[in-house]
This record gives C-alpha cells, structure tokens and sequence, in this order.
C-alpha cells in the first residue's frame, strides 16, 4: 500500500479576479486530505494587487508557495516553473479559478493508495458559474484512448506522477492553449496505468471570457490541439493526420489503409425488399449498390449468404453488380443469423471481415477504408460503425451494458446532433458495436470462436462484443463511418428472456457501462440548501434520541 | 528413387493403398467436410470462450459474496431505516406545523375581525358571479 500520497497542486495565476482566486486557494487549504502543497506562479499579473495578494495567502499556510517570474511567460512557461518547483509525488493541475471538491485529494489519495500502479488519473467535473451555480456535469468515460485523440475528455482533475511528468519534459510552449491535452497525450503514451475516477471532484469555472463558457472562444486552441494530436501519432507511428473535427476542440483522424490488406464483407441475406423514402428496393441489392460506391478500396470481396428461398433474380443482380468480386453462399437452414455469419466467414479468405447487414445504405466516404483502417493498430479487435433510422434519428452510436441490460448509446438524438459533450461527433471506445456493421481480423473472429450460434437472433453481437473485449483488445466506433439501418423493415424486434439469460449465464449482470456513463444531474443551489437542511434535521433527530435515552 | 505422386499411379484405397483417384466430386466432398470440421473448430472456440466468461462470472460473484461483511450491510440498512422514518416524521411534522399554523391564524382576533369585514364582499362578489 502506498504511504500517504502527497500532492504538489500546481495553479499559474495571471491577473486573477482576487475574490475568486481566493475561493480557488480556499478550495485547497479546506481539503480534508492534509498532504499537499500549493504551488501558486504568478506570472508577471500586471494587476499591481495579485503580487501581494499571492503573499499574504503563503503567510496563512505554510503548505502554500509562491514563484514570482519576472517576465510573463504564458501558460505552459508558468506551469513549468511550477512542476521544477513542486516536491510533490503527484502532479494536480488546477486553474486559477476553479475549485476543489472538499474530499478531492483524500478520495484520489484513497485509489493511488489502493494501487500504487498508476501513473495518471482523472475524475469526472462540472461547471460552476459566478453565482456558485453548477451545470454541465461530464460523467467522463473509463480509460478511452481513441477519444483522447478526438478531443480533450479527461479535462480535470488531472492527477500524474510527478516524476512522469519531467520525464516527458513538462508543458511544450508552442501548444498553449492545448497544453494540457499535449501533455496528457504524452503522459498516457508512457504511463503503466490510467484510472478513471468516477466523480465530480473539481469545478471549472464559467467567466465570459473562459474557454469553459464556450469551445469556440478560443480558436487557437483548436488548431494547438490538431499539432498536439498530430504530435502524438507521429510518436505513435499511427499512418494518420488528425484536422479539426466537426466541433471545436474536437478533432478528427484521418487514417490510411495500405492498399493491399485484402477484405471480406460478409452479408447474410434472404433477399427481402420493401419501401423506404417511398420507393420499393430489394435491400440486399441496395446495400451492394451503396458499398460499391462508397469506397475506392481494390482488394475486396463480398460474400453473400443467401437463403434457399432468395428469388434468383436478386442474386442475378448481385452478380451484374459485383462481377468476379462477388462469392455467393447458398444457406439452407432455419434462420440463425450467427450461423449465417460463421458460414461467410468459413467461405471467405480476407485479411479482415466486414460483417454487414442486408438492409443498410452506406453513406459516408472511404466505408472500407475508413472502417477497416484502425484495425492495423496493436490493441484495437473491432470497429463498428454510426447508424441511423429511416427518420435520421440515432439507431446506433455503440452498446451500452448498463442497468442490468444491453443498450444502444444515444437513442432519441438526431444525424448532426453533437451528443453530450460530442458523443457523437468523435471516434471512441465502445463496449460493443452492433453486428449491423462491424469490422475485424480474421485471426481474431476465429480466435474467439465467431457468433454464437445458440443466439440466432439477438444479442449475439453483445456476446461477439463481450468475447472480443475479454480477448484483451479494443472496440471502437467510428463516427465517420455512417450508414442509414432499416432494421424496422425487416425484422420484427421481439426479445426472448432465455436470450438475456444466456448472456448473462456467461458475462454477468451489467450494471455500469464503461464508456457512456448518465451524467448525475448537477446538484443546483436550491436543492443543496435542501439536502443540507435534511441533514441537519437527520442530526438534530439523532441528538434528541440519544437524549430521550 | 524418387515418388511418383501422379494420381492415377497411386494405389487406390480398393487396392489397399490411403491414396483414391481424386475426382471432382471427392474433392468437393473433402472440401465440405473440412468446411464442416472448420465449423465444428469455430463453435467449440465459442464454447471455450463462454465457458471461460462464466468462469470469470462466478469468480467475481465467489470474491463479491466472500468479501461482503454481513454486519457493515446491516448497518447500512438499520441507516437507510433510520433515514426513512426520519424523513415521515419529517413529512408528518411539517404537515402538523402547517395545520397548526392555519389554525392559530383563523384562531386570532385579526382573522375573525378581517373575516367580518371580508364576508358580506364575498357574498356580493359571488352573486355578481351568478
């Protein structure tokens, strides 16, 4: 168990509103964890009161110190002095306006104690107005390095080992303004474990003019995070180039597929049609159409597995469509959507799968490659894709398996909706994607022994999911890749309860998903004044029963 | 010496030998039943993998029930008890307070004297109504 950790808390301080720099400092020095030291730089405030402000606050606490720089410096040169002067085992990094959950240290110190192992550590945070108002509580995902790539998610508080730190050279001033998603970047590329802990414990301030008021206040920060991101796939050796993203500081990857690597997308089918937008379409025949349209990528096949009963002219057409690409399997057996999928990848001889579903459309650009490129990193099992309803609205934006069930992420939202602190607009670990449309290597489907065919309808894809993740890799979903998913058209949705049973017979009940966490709402003034009064009737009540005795 | 493996100078299985002529008809008959063999293999993976998953299940579930502390679960729930009958009382006596208050309001000379003065307006402004 490791000893009392202790905390050097880093804050560079820049002509600061002194009222709320004290209400930053006061966060600290009320901490109920004693173990920490605070490290103020004030870094040439014009404001002639900062200075003495700064002094008289390390005359109430000796734990509090002070570094004057002479000449300003930025951001990233402020914060510097500060970890060269920090004696601390770990890093904290709190603004100057910001503040501290009362129990911040001592529940963090209470987890690095518990495993001494990690190296970097984030908690979940809000927002807190001048009134003291909180909103925008981010229940941040578990550990999610894609999403560290699309956008800066861990935010605060960070915690890092101080040692760490140094080691990868401190803050890099020519990426202020995204200095603390570069370094974390260059932190986590090292660090023998992250830790996600699940708790609002810090309060980012809202002042009009903070990048916390608004993404977009700050452009440069925008651009300063793309050359950090870039910065790190260059280290990573990952074949990609991130540009901004379709919201502020979020960011996209632009990854490429060696032209070589040769794909199978497997597609089970009955041939069946139906009427979308008006118009009747031989789904099967339309998703082909769609596909072959939507990628530039030579080396494919695409395997067809068709029922006995599919009329011949639909696979006539499959043929005029796909020439020699087009491998067809004929299934004569009752319907079992996981044997359907077993048996394409049995007749197929790619380097990686697509398993596709009949009645999708894709449409976004560079499907194959775009789907299929993040495979080529260590680490990474699976890639699933951003589905949508016939209406445009969210069929599927990865599973959730949460209270006590197996859900698609983000229901309700519509295609352009940003999602909940861009959920939806960045590239991101998932616990599962839907089999409608997945990515992954043949070495690893056979592996883990393909679909179960003791689930033919539902749920096979949570149990594929749950069977890749426990083989010790990644899934990820790609908001880039995005397909339109009939699924109401052809299939009748109805879930059996042995079929939970079976998964849960394996897995275990789910009660927590690892990457999209609900949000607690933030607790606003009115209800803590509330709360506060409870707890102090609960006392009073308390104290009167142990004088009645 | 060498071999010679040309197919039709092998020694058919009729003649004792493990080589037979491949026609094209056995070839696909092999080819099938490697497939079906390849099958067999996936589903016996996806055993193994669900066999391990439950194993990891009931192992966590082994770990929750042995590091469970019976008596600090009591407690929680004797707090949880302790909790809720507060907050009824809380409830009742906040009802009790209000009630009482109304009543001592009606009880006072102002609200009797207002009540005369207010009535007979009442009364006007309800016929008006009618």
């Amino acid at each position: 168990m490791e000893l009392q950790p202790y905390f050097s808390i880093v804050t560079p301080v820049y002509n600061t509103p002194l009222d709320v720099l004290a209400r930053t400092v006061e966060s600290v020095t009320r901490q109920s964890w004693r173990d920490w030291e605070l490290v103020l730089i004030d870094d040439a405030s014009p404001d002639a009161e900062v200075a003495p402000f700064l002094s008289q606050l390390a005359e109430t606490d000796s734990r509090i110190r002070v570094i004057s720089r002479e000449a300003n410096g930025g951001i990233s040169a402020a914060s510097n002095d500060g970890v060269a002067a920090a004696t601390g085992k770990y890093l904290a990094l709190l603004d100057h306006d910001d503040l501290l959950v009362h129990s911040a240290l001592r529940k963090i110190a209470a987890v690095l104690q518990s495993d001494p192992s990690i190296d970097y550590l984030y908690t979940d945070e809000d927002k807190i107005d001048m009134r003291g108002e909180r909103f925008d509580a981010f229940a941040k995902p578990n550990w999610s390095p894609e999403r560290l790539r699309n956008q800066m998610y861990t935010g605060h508080l960070s915690v890092m080992r101080l040692s760490l730190v140094r080691d990868v050279g401190g803050f890099r001033d020519e990426f202020n303004g995204s200095q603390d998603h570069d370094l974390v970047l260059r932190v986590t590329e090292r660090a023998g474990k992250v830790h996600h802990l699940p708790e609002i414990l810090y309060h980012w301030r809202v002042l009009p003019e903070s990048t916390a008021s608004s993404s977009s206040a700050k452009p440069y920060t925008w651009d300063a995070g793309v050359r950090a991101v870039n910065s790190h796939l260059e280290r990573q050796q990952v074949n990609a180039t991130a540009e901004r993203g379709p919201e502020a500081n979020t960011y996209r990857l632009k990854r490429r597929l060696d032209p070589g690597v040769t794909v199978s997308v497997v597609i089970p089918t009955r041939g069946g049609e139906g009427t979308v937008w008006g118009k009747r379409r031989v789904f099967v025949v339309e998703a082909v159409r769609s596909l072959l349209a939507h990628t530039t990528h030579p080396a494919f096949e695409i395997v067809v597995v068709y029922d006995t009963a599919t009329p011949a002219r639909v696979l006539d057409e499959l043929r005029a469509l796909c020439g020699d690409k087009l491998v067809l399997v004929e299934y004569d057996k009752e319907f079992n959507f996981s044997e359907k999928c077993n048996v394409g990848f049995l007749a197929s001889s790619g380097d990686v799968l697509i398993m596709l579903n009949d009645d999708v459309e894709v449409i976004s650009r560079n499907f194959i490659e775009e789907l299929v490129a993040p495979l080529v990193e260590p680490g990474v099992g699976m890639t699933g894709a951003y589905l949508l309803f016939e209406d445009g609205t969210v069929q599927h934006g990865g599973h959730r398996y949460a209270e006590r069930g197996y859900h698609h992420s983000y229901p309700g939202y519509s295609d352009g909706d940003m999602g909940p602190f861009s959920a939806l607009v960045v590239n991101r670990e998932a616990s599962g994607v839907t089999a409608a449309c997945v990515a992954i290597k043949r070495e690893l489907f056979g592996a883990i022994g393909g679909f179960c065919e003791n689930l033919p309808s539902n749920f096979n894809d949570v149990d594929f999911s749950l069977k890749v993740r426990a083989s010790g890799h990644r899934i990820l979903w790609l908001a880039s890749v995005k397909l339109n998913h009939f699924e109401s058209k052809t299939r009748i949705g109805v879930v059996h309860k042995w079929e939970i049973d079976k998964v849960r017979e394996r897995w275990g009940v789910q009660r927590e998903d690892d990457y999209v966490r609900n949000s607690p709402p933030s607790v606003s003034l009115k209800r803590r004044a509330e709360k506060a009064e409870m707890r102090g009737f609960m006392r009073a009540q308390k104290l009167s029963q142990s004088d009645d005795l | 010496m060498s071999e010679n493996h040309d197919a039709d100078t092998m020694p058919s299985a009729e003649d004792g030998g493990i080589w037979s002529s491949p026609t094209a008809a056995s070839v696909e008959e092999l080819r099938h039943q490697v497939r079906q063999l390849q099958h067999q293999l996936l589903g016996d993976k996806d055993t193994i993998a669900g066999l391990r998953a439950q194993v990891g299940t009931l192992q966590q579930r082994l770990d929750l029930q042995s590091a469970l502390d019976i008596s600090v679960a009591l407690d929680r729930v004797d707090e949880l008890e302790d909790e809720r009958e507060a907050l009824i009382d809380l409830v009742h006596r906040t009802n009790y307070d209000a009630r009482k208050a109304v009543e001592s309001m009606q009880a006072s000379t102002t609200w009797k004297l207002g009540t005369l003065v207010t009535r007979p307006l009442s009364k006007a402004k309800s016929l008006r109504r009618r």
